[in-house]
């Protein structure tokens, strides 16, 4: 009985641990997401251009994707440029994953995860 | 009245005429400029490479590192190409149920002529190609046409590029606002963006030749023609020129056209023009 008052206080607490778990495991499957589909030919298929941590026989066209978090503080931009590179710079080789529906958003936003760990 | 309308009808066609032979030639005249176009081309490239031999772009990404180049040298011992070029060589030697055979419906007998293909054919006001004029012989001759991409097409253009390497290429542009306006439609959709990649055929062939997509090296666009047809690795086999553009659309995920369609017999036009002066080279491997 006298522990009676003090279950909804575990319970919430029990309830926060399990949800920030659940939250991190979240953005750990996010990321492994994003690398799978940076790495992917047929998806996003970041590697046949660019060098990236982890990835075997990378090409060269594009510059090497690292310390993106500092480069692109503001995750948006990076979005913005795998959404569609063309609107800043015309000449870009980058084909537009967004524009041209190689990719859905959800799966720029789990590579742009993936790309702010390297 | 009848006079009168023939009056009309005879000024109007005198309009369509004196139309039709000034605005093409206006067009010709501002805008399109062959000699000063392949001029630009080649020294593009040769400015980008400095280092690569002028007649050595004919051997597309053998030309750009040296490692690549030492390999297929060594594989050059024992090419990939050598069933189909036999085959070539038998099958041209081969008379049709006719009787008449692939020689007759070449200049030259079809020997050491590869370099002068594609040609604009004035009668027919359109681009022919190698390809073309070797399935014309032989629905001519009351045989099926081949297809266009790969086997016997292959073998029989191996067959011809063989017998004219070292040749300069030697396409020529006649004084024909329509022969003009190929050349230009070539360019046209050499530089167009198509596709969800949204690549042209520039994108990877003159913006990019010589960096690698995973472990393939881009070939120039410089003399990529000379080469045709090639055994490709990826393909276990022989391809054409009409299988090369083919499988560029659809790698790019663009939607291929059919082979020999006119944007292609004129893409294969500019292509070859602006590599006049190098050596055919074909048929050639690739990995």
């Amino acid at each position: 009985m006298t522990a009676f008052p003090r279950t909804p206080v575990l319970t919430i607490l029990l309830a926060i641990a399990a949800g920030l778990a659940a939250s991190s495991a979240q953005a750990q499957s996010a990321v492994s997401e994003g690398q799978k589909l940076a790495f992917d030919r047929g998806k996003g298929n970041c590697l046949t251009c660019h060098v990236i941590k982890g990835g075997d026989l990378p090409g060269t066209i594009g510059p090497e994707l690292k310390d993106l978090k500092s480069k692109y503080p503001d995750r948006n931009e990076l979005a913005a440029i795998i959404f569609d590179e063309t609107k800043r710079n015309p000449q870009t080789m980058m084909p537009p994953f967004g524009r041209n529906r190689i990719l859905t958003d959800q799966e720029i936003s789990a590579i742009v995860d993936f790309l702010q760990t390297l | 009245m009848k006079a009168r309308s023939a009056l009309l009808l005879g000024s109007l066609s005198a309009a369509l005429v004196a139309f039709a032979l000034t605005s093409p030639r206006v067009v010709a005249a501002d805008k399109v400029d062959p000699v000063a176009d392949a001029k630009a081309f080649q020294n593009f490239f040769f400015q980008k490479f400095p280092d690569v031999k002028h007649e050595d772009f004919v051997n597309g990404p053998y030309s750009m590192n040296a490692d690549m180049k030492r390999q297929w040298q060594e594989k050059e011992e024992f090419p990939p190409y050598e069933f189909a070029l036999d085959a070539g060589k038998e099958m041209f030697a081969t008379p049709f149920k006719n009787g008449k055979t692939y020689a007759d419906c070449f200049p030259n007998r079809g020997i050491g002529i590869r370099q002068n293909y594609p040609y604009f054919d004035g009668k027919e006001g359109k681009v022919v190609t190698l390809e073309l004029a070797l399935n014309r012989c032989r629905e001519g001759n009351g045989e099926a046409p081949y297809s266009y991409v790969k086997d016997e097409m292959a073998s029989l253009t191996a067959y011809m590029a063989f017998t004219s390497r070292g040749k300069p290429m030697d396409i020529r542009i006649p004084d024909d606002p329509r022969a003009l306006a190929a050349f230009e439609n070539g360019k046209r959709y050499f530089y167009t963006r198509r596709g969800q990649l949204n690549f042209s055929c520039a994108s990877c062939h003159v913006q990019s030749p010589g960096e690698r997509i995973r472990a393939e090296i881009l070939a120039p666009a410089l003399g990529i023609l000379n080469a045709m047809p090639i055994y490709r690795s990826e393909w276990s086999g022989m391809g054409t020129t009409s299988r090369r553009f083919v499988t560029c659309n659809s790698q790019t995920r663009a939607v291929p056209l059919e082979p020999q369609a006119d944007e292609y017999r004129d893409v294969e036009y500019f292509l070859s023009y602006v590599a006049n002066g190098l050596p055919i080279s074909g048929p050639g491997a690739r990995p």
